[in-house]
């Protein structure tokens, strides 16, 4: 089971199918798939493709034990299809533009269902998949009809701890989404983020109203004093919905405020530009073709490219028509690649992941955010590793056959690695002068370590005479 | 998307919004200027604060929809249409969303 908490359904995968039983949650599914919005969102893709399946489908499907099991318990009413979403992400492997992004998303829908008399019931960037660089909400059970006399908007709060707060602590304090969401469900409560506030700070905007006065309030406020979550319902809903709406486009206004600017810099955003950069242009060049060829002879479907620094290697695969998630440790080259991508609509999902520390699986009995590697296992048909190994060798001290174990278990298919020599500048400005630990990665120890998994296709060594780039195709196919 | 009278390229909604910043200094003097959060301990409820805070702007928001709806009456003018979905995409023939009748 994929998600339990709401009460109205729940999702389940079955041999790669993606079901959505509906219990109590069905008169609202109904009302929202009967609205305008619902059909514009869909023909916008902002919504996963759904069937809602007939008695004849839903008795087919519940031919799977477990599938009528589900269906029984939660006293299903409605079973839904859902597309499956190539590579699903999590907002701790965002890069803050994709959060940000998400967070839009959720704006413009709980805006635009107000015509239609609905509303969100949550606000969490954990409705939100990433359709290579497009958010997709695909929480179908968060939407609900609304008391047109209603002026509060409930998942405010939720809205404020998990999309506004940590993009405001990742912008202002360089705090890693990784840290406000990973471990945490919830993001960060205001309380949290006030403790890093000088007293100045605390009486600026944007920190006094997102921060400061809800401390403030909070701290004053009676806590067995239950009164403020008591429904208010205002007679005119015409004035219900202007106070609702100006709330709303207050939120949007902030959370473009807390968005990340687009020209950040990190140690190695500008690494294929700077003169810090190790490659001559021969090299990139015979790379270059190296990965073209390669392309052009696999034609991966689904690619992983590993360190994609500048994302050049994910675009050279997405234009040739293949899926790509692009992983990179650091968030800033994640969220140039986002932006590049969206711009070129290329179907890239940059993901803030650390190869050697892969993101662990997370929620309840660590089964509700399965681990970077269970997603990504045998789901590529090429993985690329381009000016990478290095750094799993030098700075994490992975074991060579180690890296390419793990190589051999991401692709069904093929893999291009480039493997760097120790005479490489960049290769000992790693090793800070302990070249003796990496005496043995010689160019025969790394073909002989390719043999146990791969088949080695071709190599080709690069002008400079220190980097060999390596096609390799798995054994066993 | 709520789309106020639109004079001197500011909306509505946006004057309002104004009037809500400004509003909520002058509260912050009226509930106390330094005041701290203290330490958020077990048992306490965190989220408290942000929903008064919404209600607190929900309710200068409110007083700002008669103040609104008095200036329109006044000058006679007519009330913009509100959200306009068209804006969420493009629109095409096919639907995402399927019934099966089987």
């Amino acid at each position: 089971m994929i998600s339990f908490r709401d009460p109205g359904g729940a999702l389940l995968a079955r041999e790669g199918r993606i079901f959505r039983i509906v219990g109590s949650g069905a008169p609202d599914l109904n009302a929202f798939l009967a609205s305008a919005t619902a059909q514009k969102l869909f023909r916008a893709g902002q919504l996963p493709r759904t069937t809602v399946l007939g008695n004849g489908q839903v008795a087919e499907a519940l031919a799977d034990t477990e599938l009528k099991q589900a269906y029984e318990d939660l006293d299903g009413h409605m079973l839904v299809e859902h597309e499956r979403i190539p590579f699903p992400s999590y907002p701790y492997e965002w890069p803050p533009e994709m959060l940000h992004a998400a967070g839009i998303l959720t704006l413009d829908l709980a805006q635009s269902l107000l015509s239609d008399g609905l509303g969100l019931k949550d606000a969490t960037p954990m409705n939100v998949l990433f359709r290579g660089t497009e958010p997709v909400f695909i929480d179908l059970l968060s939407f609900e009809r609304r008391d047109p006399g209603d002026p509060t908007w409930l998942p405010y709060a939720q809205f404020v701890r998990t999309f506004v707060l940590p993009l405001l602590a990742n912008k202002r304090f360089g705090v890693p989404l990784e840290q406000s969401l990973g471990t945490r469900r919830d993001g960060l409560e205001p309380e949290e983020v006030y403790r890093y506030l000088g007293p100045l700070q605390r009486i600026m905007p944007p920190y006094l109203g997102l921060v400061s006065m809800p401390a403030w309030l909070g701290a004053r406020h009676n806590q067995d004093d239950t009164a403020i979550y008591r429904k208010q319902i205002l007679k005119d809903a015409e004035k219900a919905r202007f106070i609702l709406n100006s709330l709303l486009n207050r939120m949007r206004r902030t959370l473009n405020r807390v968005a990340p600017p687009s020209g950040r810099q990190s140690t190695w955003s500008g690494y294929m530009t700077s003169s810090g950069n190790n490659y001559a242009a021969p090299d990139f060049s015979v790379k270059e073709s190296f990965v073209a060829d390669a392309l052009r002879e696999f034609a991966p479907k689904r690619v992983l490219d590993v360190g994609c620094n500048t994302g050049h290697f994910s675009f050279m695969a997405a234009r040739a028509g293949a899926g790509v998630v692009a992983i990179d440790y650091d968030p800033v080259v994640a969220g140039r690649v986002w932006r590049g991508a969206r711009s070129e609509r290329l179907d890239v999902l940059p993901l803030v992941v650390n190869l050697a520390r892969p993101t662990p699986a997370t929620g309840w009995r660590n089964a509700e955010g399965p681990s970077f590697l269970d997603r990504a296992q045998g789901s590529f048909d090429a993985v690329l590793m381009l000016a990478v190994i290095h750094h799993m060798l030098v700075t994490e001290r992975v074991p060579l056959p180690e890296i390419l174990n793990l190589a051999a278990d991401l692709t069904r298919d093929v893999a291009v690695i480039e493997f760097i020599e120790q005479g490489d500048s960049m290769f000992q400005r790693l090793t800070r002068g302990r070249e003796e630990l990496h005496r043995n990665l010689t160019v025969a120890y790394f073909e002989t370590v390719c043999n146990q998994r791969f088949e080695i296709i071709r190599s080709q060594r690069t002008p400079s005479g220190t980097r060999s780039l390596y096609l390799l195709r798995k054994k066993g196919l | 998307m709520f789309h106020g009278n639109r004079r001197n390229g500011v909306t509505g909604a946006a004057r309002v919004e104004r009037f809500g910043a400004a509003s909520g200094i002058l509260m912050l003097f009226a509930i106390g200027f330094f005041g701290s959060a203290g330490q958020a301990s077990a048992y306490t409820d965190p989220g408290s604060g942000v929903l008064i805070w919404q209600m607190l702007i929900a309710g200068f928001v409110g007083a700002m929809f008669y103040f609104r709806r008095f200036t329109s009456w006044l000058k006679g003018r007519k009330q913009d249409p509100a959200p306009d979905p068209a804006s969420l995409g493009p629109d095409s023939e096919q639907t995402e969303l399927t019934r099966s009748e089987k």
